[in-house]
């Protein structure tokens, strides 16, 4: 498996393209995301999924790489968890 | 800035994220009145099978970034029409007063009935409607 990855973040704002060491957890692609839209403040406001999966952020990226197939690049979503008061 | 409520509200509708539009089939629309524009989304339930589809249709008017989006789910053969009946059942986030409104930061029913003390600025269309896809769908 090669050592990075292009990983891009469908957002509720502007997107996230990076490259990342698949040996880093998805976590650091989440906070990257978060980061992105200003919701570092709201990380429990949001899920990171991938095809309506939502992702265990202990888990290192290549993990998912070699569970879902990814070879180069992959496309995650920024899902916000509807917040009904 | 925009010049008029309607850029901006144009402008938001323009910034619907197609990738979840393509995904979950939102087919976004948009038909212009006299005094306001109306974004018709269609969510589709998908368990239980069949599937079901709904018609959201979010009504913007001059104060929409202050009083939110009126919302109303209607007849998907004819948008003028709205009412209960045409609601999907057993829906996270739907509160019921005197018709039901969508517990969601965003809209006319959050900011104006249920939560007047929740300012609608801050509020994003593709977060509202992502919110929508999975309290329909989870």
């Amino acid at each position: 498996m090669a050592e990075f990855m292009n990983l891009t973040v469908t957002t509720t704002g502007e997107d996230l393209e990076e490259r990342f060491n698949v040996q880093e957890p998805v976590e650091v692609v989440f906070n990257r995301a978060l980061t992105k839209i200003g919701g570092s403040a709201n990380r429990d406001q949001f899920t990171l999924e991938y095809q309506d999966q939502p992702l265990d952020l202990r888990r290192r990226i290549a993990d998912y790489a070699q569970l879902f197939g990814w070879t180069d690049s992959a496309t995650l979503d920024l899902v916000p968890r509807p917040e009904v008061i | 800035m925009f010049a008029s409520w309607r850029g901006a509200a144009l402008a938001e509708i323009r910034g619907i994220k197609t990738q979840w539009a393509d995904r979950y089939g939102w087919c976004p629309h948009l038909r212009r009145g006299k005094d306001h524009l109306d974004l018709l989304v269609t969510f589709t339930r998908r368990r239980p099978e069949p599937s079901q589809a709904f018609v959201l249709r979010l009504r913007y008017g001059s104060d929409f970034k202050i009083a939110g989006r009126r919302e109303e789910f209607v007849d998907p053969k004819d948008p003028s029409k709205g009412g209960p009946e045409y609601w999907p059942k057993n829906m996270r986030g739907v509160a019921m007063r005197d018709r039901p409104y969508l517990c969601l930061e965003g809209t006319w029913g959050f900011h104006c009935v249920l939560h007047p003390e929740r300012p609608a600025q801050r509020a994003s269309l593709n977060r509202l409607l992502m919110e929508i896809e999975k309290c329909l769908n989870s």
